[in-house]
């Protein structure tokens, strides 16, 4: 009975099943970020929302890009950036920069929505990914309007931290 | 010498008692363990979050006309008897939210981006089907 009943053997099985308990809890009680596939759906909606089979939409471009456009972007594009009640402020941020396809620095055209202080958190995250700040991402794609080439960025982030995040 | 031999069966027999407990005490520990892990993984919080926001990503990735079949199957065993009785309030859509509760708790809400206007209806087969409709 010496064995069976030896303190130590108790201590032992108390710290293996913590042990066990705190691995399990903290496995099946952790949120999965899915921000990663939100952002790229989010992007690829806005893509097809600015250009249909490669050329600009005409209500994006029509001898010149119009401001229309960048003024009712979300209705245009069908998006609905309002969250839960659990956030005061807005978690998604959209920049779109349309630039000539011989010159990638100067942009041409720009539309944002949403929180723009994303971008900061986006501009930190740059070697470092936090799982606490609003996840990037980025897309490129080029598009035409009669005998003009575009390059079209498509920048996106997505905050709901406290549904992504732990 | 008979008592000799009667003290070694003795001992012999508490020495086998012995190993049989702690046998069974460990057999005990690690069957209380496997059911505590097995609960855990087919908990309705762990499906509620799963079915949430992968009905969320659905609606962001469909275009008006998109129909959705899901089987909530797996996540609705662990408390079948609230579901049969819930079933038609497991998938809720107000606005651009999305709440699934198979449980009387409060079940977890994921917001979608695409301005849609998404119909549900949830069968007792534990099947949930998703129909996008255009935004008026």
């Amino acid at each position: 009975m010496e064995k069976t009943l030896s303190i130590y053997w108790f201590v032992i099985i108390g710290i293996v099943a913590t042990a066990i308990i705190i691995m399990v809890a903290a496995f099946y009680g952790s949120n999965y970020d899915v921000r990663k596939y939100e952002n790229r759906a989010l992007a690829n909606h806005i893509a097809d929302c600015i250009s249909k089979e490669g050329k600009l939409q005409d209500y994006v471009y029509q001898s010149g890009f119009k401001q229309e456009f960048s003024d009712n972007f979300l209705e245009i594009c069908n998006l609905n950036f309002n969250v839960e009640d659990t956030y005061d402020e807005e978690q998604y941020y959209v920049d779109v920069d349309f630039y000539a396809v011989d010159d990638s620095s100067n942009s041409l055209f720009s539309v944002s929505k949403g929180n723009i202080n994303f971008r900061a958190s986006c501009a930190i995250q740059e070697d470092e990914s936090y799982k606490t700040l609003a996840q990037c991402g980025e897309r490129r794609l080029y598009s035409t309007q009669g005998n003009e080439q575009f390059l079209i960025r498509i920048f996106t982030a997505i905050g709901k931290v406290s549904e992504n995040v732990n | 010498m008979k008592r000799k031999g009667s003290s070694l069966h003795r001992k012999k027999g508490s020495m086998l008692t012995e190993n049989v407990i702690f046998l069974v005490l460990n057999l005990t520990f690690f069957a209380i363990m496997a059911l505590f892990i097995l609960k855990q993984s087919s908990g309705s919080a762990y499906y509620e979050q799963a079915y949430a926001k992968q009905i969320a990503l659905l609606i962001d990735s469909a275009k008006p006309g998109t129909q959705i079949l899901l089987d909530f199957e797996k996540g609705v065993s662990s408390n079948q008897e609230w579901f049969n009785n819930n079933f038609q309030r497991a998938v809720t859509i107000n606005g651009n939210i999305v709440e699934v509760r198979l449980s009387e708790g409060e079940g977890f809400s994921y917001s979608f981006f695409n301005e849609v206007k998404p119909g549900v209806d949830v069968l007792p087969s534990a099947k949930v089907f998703i129909v996008i409709n255009k935004n008026d």
